[in-house]
């Protein structure tokens, strides 16, 4: 009954004469669209994959399309994807010039699963086991299995490793090494050298041409603040040599992914200015990230720092693990239901830098929603809808 | 006599690098020779799904000179010409879009961009391979240089009677197994394309690279995974390159793609265990129109190429489109469609003398001729 008034209403707000049609509204109970709004009785309409209206009550009409509750799309900035012994290029520690393209397989079922789960836009690099391991992409999780279509950004941050995982399965700490990999850190000690020796070179090469080596580009645009360093860092030693990388070199902007013990010394973080990725909660406390412990409220503790968390699944699209859940066990943390939602939409957006297209529901971004069946990240709620660029590619009937 | 010869307009000098796509070849035919052979047949497979019932073909001078019934031709043949009779099939000489055939190994391990590596190089015309290869039928193939290295080398075109055909016509890509995941510098394919891209970009003139680029040798690209034919049509479509994609056993996906990108499709054999989405690949791209032909594995035989043939009949390709993917098409994705892979005038007089249909796997080949010269010592 309401449909057409509606429908009415939103080609009368259409700016243009050549807006595309209205493809699909959905109502819902409860939109919340990321932004701190929350419209309780709203509906959203979608033109051209994109955002067209966004208007408060409307229940739909009768056979429109109506949930309890509209999220934006899930970002995930540490989704993991990784293609088996592919994902680390053991010709060298340091591989700034390398991009996260070649390195995806967009046939694997994951990408799938994680769409279901409500995740639609991840950050994603082309090695995470690397001291540095390149230029990463922004990409949807589904659509056209062609990687130009998926892509949002590319080389929008570089991607490095500190802590264990850089150090593992190199070389045998005794002995000559048995074969041509040539990742030398097999300790923290030796990754942190690594770090410091790519950022000396990168300073060199900035002076003197001479001195350029494969990929100092990407080194470089970290130094003069044009993307992000998104480094790995999840023991409180591996966060403290992080920051004091960042402070050392005048590095801009840096993201700890996987930074479980970060609120261990806020000072020191604070001080550097740098953003969070938690890993997944665990059960005991001990991340997978180097068996880094964080407590569940470290995301809250976070935000009263004043440091801007997102959350990550790493991947999992299990119902007791995947990101929805994560957010859900960060409000057990004490994260207000807001704070949760954003961290898991906007904050990762702002992040990767592609909030101007995903990471709420504004008029022009993105027609990426999640649909839940109640209140999001409850666990008596679930996913039962996904529209991703305006189109229905998930529906759980 | 002459006026049975149908002459075709002089065509020479119409190369590869002037055809984006793998259209049918023009064929060049010079000065008109005399017939020294003809050969009559109960069943001439011309080409694709045309059969001619008691056909004959006249062969002069290494061409096929006419093609046509037995009752028309050889009541004009000129004296001394040698008549062959044949109860069973005559066909074109088997082609495979791929091989080693001549090359001990193809890899080579000395580092994983190996363009400098050639055909020539390595080719032994003597080789036991080829002889072999003969007596089941095959008479020409793409030879690659360089299978197993992330840039391999510049292959060419090879007769089975030891002759070269093209010097130079492919350069080999791959970026999957085995060329990323050795003892060596790329370890990831996203590494390994972007070291390719940049290489590209950054060719010389006059490399075999930038002909590549240029179109001038046909790009062959292993893949495997869907992933890895993703991969191949991304970097195919960033550095123009006439592509055929080696491998893979689901193309469906892509099969749309393929087709606006101009490229082939070089199949591995297919054997008894190939499943309904292998066969359904080849459906699809027979569909969008993607030429497709059986290549030759690293230490596989030309016996894998009839094989494959008449199993993607079992799968439901039709009888036409999996002949052709043996010889017509196999033809095409080696840039020697104007010299081989058809019955028809004009074209080398490699053909074979089956015993019976040779999509049966049933019939054997009983004689084979590579420009017009019956191959001694064959036996089957």
């Amino acid at each position: 009954m309401l449909l057409p008034i509606l429908l009415s209403f939103l080609i009368s707000e259409a700016p243009a004469e050549t807006a595309p049609p209205v493809k699909l509204v959905i109502s819902a109970d409860a939109v919340y669209s990321a932004d701190g709004n929350l419209l309780e009785g709203g509906t959203v309409a979608i033109a051209g994959g994109k955002i067209a209206a966004v208007v408060p009550g409307g229940d739909g009409g009768e056979g429109a399309l109506h949930v309890a509750a509209i999220t934006p799309g899930l970002i995930d900035l540490s989704p993991r994807i990784h293609t088996g012994d592919y994902s680390v290029e053991e010709a060298s520690e340091v591989r700034p010039g390398d991009l996260a393209a070649g390195s995806l397989d967009l046939f694997d079922k994951r990408w799938e699963r994680l769409l279901e789960s409500g995740v639609t836009t991840v950050m994603v690099g082309p090695a995470y086991e690397n001291v540095i391991g390149g230029l990463s992409s922004v990409i949807k999780t589904g659509g056209k299995k062609r990687i130009e279509a998926r892509t949002i950004a590319e080389g929008n941050a570089l991607i490095g490793a500190f802590g264990g995982q850089a150090a593992r399965g190199n070389s045998p700490v005794f002995g000559r090494p048995t074969t041509f990999f040539a990742r030398r850190p097999t300790t923290r000690m030796g990754t942190e050298w690594a770090h410091r020796k790519a950022f000396y070179d990168t300073l060199a090469a900035m002076r003197d041409e001479e001195r350029q080596f494969e990929g100092w580009e990407a080194m470089a645009s970290v130094i003069e603040g044009e993307r992000p360093f998104f480094v790995q860092a999840g023991a409180t030693q591996d966060i403290r040599t992080a920051c004091y990388l960042k402070e050392e070199f005048g590095l801009p902007s840096m993201v700890l992914d996987g930074a479980a013990e970060a609120t261990r010394e806020p000072e020191i973080l604070k001080r550097a200015g740098a953003a969070v990725v938690l890993p997944p909660h665990a059960a005991q406390g001990r991340t997978a990230v180097d068996n880094a412990f964080m407590p569940w409220n470290t995301a809250d503790e976070l935000l009263e720092l004043g440091v801007p968390v997102a959350l990550s699944a790493h991947g999992s699209a299990s119902a007791n693990a995947n990101l929805g859940m994560q957010a859900g066990y960060a409000m057990r943390g004490g994260l207000e239901l807001d704070e949760a939602l954003r961290a898991v939409t906007l904050t990762p957006a702002e992040l990767a830098g592609v909030a101007d297209r995903v990471g709420t529901i504004e008029v022009g971004k993105d027609a990426d929603l999640v649909l839940w069946s109640g209140t999001p990240f409850a666990a008596t709620s679930r996913v039962i809808g996904v529209v991703l660029d305006g189109e229905v590619v998930f529906s759980a009937k | 006599m002459k006026t049975l010869i149908q002459s075709l307009a002089l065509a020479g000098g119409l190369a590869a690098a002037t055809l984006p796509t793998f259209a049918n070849d023009p064929v060049a035919t010079e000065a008109l020779a005399e017939p020294t052979l003809a050969i009559a047949a109960s069943h001439v497979l011309v080409e694709g799904g045309v059969v001619m019932d008691d056909g004959m073909v006249l062969v002069g001078d290494g061409r096929i000179l006419a093609v046509g019934k037995a009752a028309d031709l050889e009541g004009n043949l000129p004296d001394g010409v040698n008549v062959v009779r044949h109860d069973g099939w005559l066909s074109a000489g088997l082609v495979a879009a791929n091989s080693t055939l001549g090359l001990r190994a193809s890899g080579d391990s000395t580092g994983p961009f190996m363009s400098g590596l050639h055909l020539m190089h390595g080719f032994d015309d003597e080789s036991k391979s080829l002889e072999r290869a003969r007596a089941l039928g095959l008479t020409a193939a793409g030879v690659e240089a360089g299978r197993s290295n992330v840039i391999g080398g510049v292959g060419g075109v090879i007769k089975t009677d030891g002759s070269v055909l093209r010097k130079s016509a492919n350069l080999t890509l791959c970026m999957t197994q085995p060329a990323v995941r050795t003892n060596r510098f790329p370890t990831t394919p996203g590494t390994a394309m972007g070291a390719v891209r940049k290489r590209f970009e950054g060719a010389a003139d006059s490399s075999a690279l930038a002909k590549a680029k240029a179109g001038q040798l046909t790009t062959s690209i292993a893949v495997n995974t869907l992933a890895d034919i993703e991969r191949a049509l991304y970097v195919a479509e960033d550095l123009g390159l006439r592509a055929v994609i080696r491998g893979g056993a689901d193309h469906s996906e892509f099969a749309t793609e393929l087709a606006e990108l101009g490229a082939g499709v070089a199949l591995s054999p297919l054997g008894l265990s190939t499943n309904a989405r292998a066969y359904n690949s080849l459906k699809a791209l027979s569909k969008a129109g993607v030429p497709f032909a059986f290549g030759i594995a690293d230490g596989g035989n030309a016996a894998s190429l009839r094989e494959s043939a008449a199993l993607a009949v079992s799968g439901g390709v039709d009888r036409a489109t999996a002949w052709n993917a043996i010889t017509t098409n196999a033809a095409k994705l080696i840039g020697a469609g104007d010299r081989v892979g058809r019955v028809a005038t004009g074209l080398d007089a490699d053909l074979v003398l089956w015993t019976g249909d040779p999509l049966l796997i049933a019939s054997s080949p009983a004689a084979v001729y590579i420009g017009g010269a019956k191959s001694q010592g064959d036996s089957h």
